[in-house]
């Protein structure tokens, strides 16, 4: 578990959030998966800025819920967005798209 | 601005010489100069020879120190005044309360 | 120290996890929280909620972080609101963008609790420290206000005390700064029964308050006794006096009294403590200096006091100029002083009639800055002929019909008073009494001045108006004066009768002094002839005399002189 979440962060979430814990977890799911669709959209609409600012959000609640690999990848995503370069693109997202998975697998045992 | 006072050798003058300008700031020190001391001394030198200004703030003064002396019989000189200074005094007709040297 | 106000916190993140997360965090630090899901709703939100401290999200979707930031900041004009950027943001030109937008600080995700928790802490010390600084700052101007609307209500009483509408007349010219009384300034101009004008140049030691308090005895004396027609003498006398008792040891006035006798042609003077004062001739560039040869007022004591006063020629034209010593030090740039010498080069080169405006400007571009005449005093007056001075208004309004309507009354003064008595004022006193002599107090006051002034200077003291035949001889003739008073004998004594027939006013003044006479004959033949030549330095007596009264007789062998005064109580 600990290469698709962070524990130690996801053990101070639980402190933090407290019988919010779950809610915030299952909004994650949700607005994860929003998130991705919407960055796929983009890249199938040729749509670089709302390829970039999907693939930060995603990031940034990556971040949060101590999904650090997705974490990376939705980093490296933005970063060709930023740049208008698509060349690495659809194997970003698929990597996105592999590794939300697990990071939803994880959470969906918790 | 600065002031600084001493009594002479058989200590019956005080002397006060003034530094600078000398206007309202030197209010507390000048009167410092004279006030408290233990024996008053029977006659005053104002030593005005670094004083570069004096003000009608300073003239205020040095008739507090006049009163202070006796009023009409105190014995108060003021001495070594530069032109400017003199001129002060002169358009106030000081000479008429005290000696100026 | 989350007290009940000050403690909304509004949270904009687009993104659902991490805006639960912060509010989460920010609940749980004590904050009310407000969440906003975009940058429209952030600014929505701050204006409905009017958060103290905003989380904002740099990059959202629609209207992003930097552009809701520069709308807050510019909102907040009083009111701190700090706002701190949420970013995942690492590159130092994105964080100089948050500072650029009003960012306060910076929150990087993950979010970390203990981190957010000490930045809530941190903005809020500095809210409250603003709002101290704020508090005291609304402090500072609610007193400035206030001390401004003090010396508003000090300005007004200064205006009605000093009567600063006498100097509103074509003949005086002056530079008055609204602040002079806090500067210690004081300019006071009146006229006496007769029309002569005082006028008095006055600075105290000190500023603010210290320096005007004297302003109103010191008027209060000028302005009553020269309505009573007291001499120049008397009434630096008594302001002397009456400062001594008022002010502080060590506070006293510097001053210039003067006054002007248009009928007589002349000017007194009494200077203590100011620079010298100037008379300009009106047909040549000669000056004449009116040097301090007195103590300021409100340092000697009651009879130490030297109350003697100079009286100068005057020409129709001549300019009388008096300022306080801010003309005289006023600095340049390079700190040098203006100096007296340069104020007399400009009085006495060109013409008069700018003499007022050449040293104002002369000043102000010495100085070179604006705004300068803040603290500059200064006065003018112009020598005018006797009917160009307004008359003193007529005080009260009385029944002129009313009053005694056959009476008559005799007054001797013997030698100890006339010395240093002046009977004037209380003569006036008396025949104002009789409402219908008022309307002519003017020239009453004048007959009688002329009347004693002949009696006790040509009569009892013996002295020779030829004598002020030259300017010299002025001067010799007001000095012999003074040392004849020293040991006058004799005596000068009224004869006062007057009369109302149905709206006739008759009036008789008979004046006999215990001198020898003179040929009033002959004098009175020269006088006539000389009548209708101007200037000429005798003479001018008897024509005043001829002017006011119906009737002017000497009688043998000339220590005796009655005129008649007569008029309708509705002439003009």
């Amino acid at each position: 578990m600990n290469e698709v979440l962070n524990e130690e962060l996801l053990n101070e979430l639980k402190l933090i959030m407290e019988d919010e814990f779950s809610d915030l977890m299952q909004t994650f799911l949700v607005e994860s998966e929003k998130q991705f669709l919407s960055a796929q959209s983009a890249w199938d609409g040729g749509d670089f800025p709302k390829l970039r600012l999907s693939a930060h959000s995603l990031k940034g609640s990556c971040a949060n819920v101590g999904a650090e690999q997705l974490q990376q990848t939705c980093a490296l995503l933005e970063n060709q967005a930023l740049a208008g370069n698509g060349d690495h693109v659809p194997e970003l997202l698929a990597r996105v798209s592999t590794q939300l998975n697990d990071v939803h697998d994880v959470i969906e045992q918790l | 601005m600065s002031i600084k006072s001493q009594l002479d050798d058989n200590l019956q003058k005080l002397i006060i010489a003034i530094d600078g300008r000398f206007d309202f700031s030197a209010h507390k020190d000048f009167r410092d100069a004279y006030e408290d001391l233990e024996e008053k001394p029977h006659s005053y030198r104002i030593d005005m020879s670094e004083a570069q200004y004096i003000d009608s703030s300073a003239l205020g003064m040095l008739l507090l120190l006049r009163d202070h002396a006796g009023g009409d019989s105190a014995d108060v000189e003021i001495v070594n005044c530069n032109a400017d200074v003199k001129k002060i005094l002169t358009i106030s007709n000081f000479d008429q309360l005290f000696t100026i040297a | 120290m989350i007290s009940g106000n000050g403690n909304r916190v509004l949270v904009a993140d687009d993104n659902a996890v991490d805006r639960k997360l912060l509010a989460k965090i920010v609940g749980s630090a004590g904050f009310e929280v407000v969440e906003a899901v975009d940058g429209n709703d952030a600014v929505d939100k701050f204006y409905s909620d009017k958060p103290d401290l905003v989380l904002l999200d740099a990059l959202m979707p629609g209207r992003d972080g930097f552009s809701v930031a520069r709308e807050i900041k510019a909102h907040d004009t009083d009111e701190f609101v700090p706002i701190i950027f949420l970013t995942s943001l690492t590159e130092a030109s994105d964080l100089a963008r948050c500072v650029e937008a009003g960012g306060d600080d910076f929150l990087s995700k993950p979010y970390n609790q203990v981190v957010l928790k000490a930045k809530l802490q941190a903005m809020q010390r500095m809210r409250e420290t603003n709002q101290t600084v704020q508090l005291q700052r609304d402090e500072i101007a609610r007193h400035h206000m206030q001390l401004v609307a003090d010396q508003e209500a000090a300005k007004a009483v200064f205006d009605n005390v000093a009567h600063t509408r006498n100097l509103e007349t074509p003949y005086i010219k002056y530079l008055l700064s609204p602040l002079a009384m806090f500067n210690g300034d004081v300019l006071l101009a009146a006229q006496n029964p007769a029309n002569s004008v005082y006028v008095l140049l006055g600075d105290f030691t000190g500023h603010g308050l210290a320096a005007a308090i004297g302003t109103m005895p010191l008027a209060d004396v000028f302005y009553s006794m020269t309505a009573k027609g007291f001499t120049l003498s008397q009434i630096v006398k008594e302001c002397n006096r009456k400062l001594g008792s008022v002010l502080p040891p060590g506070y006293f006035c510097c001053a210039t009294a003067l006054m002007l006798d248009f009928n007589r042609s002349t000017v007194e003077v009494w200077n203590g403590g100011l620079p010298s004062a100037y008379l300009r001739k009106a047909s040549s560039s000669d000056i004449r200096l009116l040097a301090s040869n007195h103590l300021p007022l409100g340092i000697s004591s009651g009879d130490k006091f030297d109350d003697t006063t100079l009286v100068y020629e005057v020409e129709l034209g001549d300019r009388l100029f008096l300022a306080t010593d801010g003309v005289i030090e006023s600095r340049n740039a390079a700190g040098e002083y203006f100096g007296s010498d340069t104020l007399e080069d400009i009085i006495s080169q060109g013409e008069p009639y700018d003499l007022f405006d050449r040293v104002q400007n002369a000043v102000n571009s010495f100085v070179n800055f604006d705004g300068r005449d803040d603290d500059l005093t200064m006065v003018e007056i112009t020598v005018v002929t006797p009917d160009q001075v307004q008359a003193a208004e007529v005080v009260g309004d009385v029944e002129a019909l009313g009053g005694p309507r056959d009476w008559k009354f005799s007054y001797e003064l013997g030698p100890k008073s006339l010395k240093d008595f002046n009977p004037l004022p209380l003569l006036q006193q008396v025949l104002m009494g009789a409402p219908y002599l008022r309307t002519k107090a003017t020239a009453i006051y004048a007959v009688l001045a002329e009347l004693y002034s002949n009696a006790l200077e040509h009569g009892v003291l013996g002295l020779r108006s030829e004598m002020k035949s030259s300017a010299e001889g002025f001067a010799a003739y007001y000095a012999a004066r003074v040392s004849a008073l020293e040991n006058v004998e004799g005596f000068v004594r009224f004869d006062f009768q007057g009369e109302l027939m149905d709206e006739d006013v008759h009036l008789r003044i008979r004046v006999t002094d215990s001198g020898n006479g003179f040929d009033f004959e002959k004098f009175v033949a020269r006088a006539k002839d000389a009548v209708d030549t101007v200037g000429g330095y005798h003479g001018r007596g008897i024509r005043l005399l001829w002017d006011l009264c119906e009737t002017v007789n000497y009688m043998t062998p000339g220590n005796q002189i009655e005129v008649t005064m007569h008029w309708n109580v509705n002439d003009e």
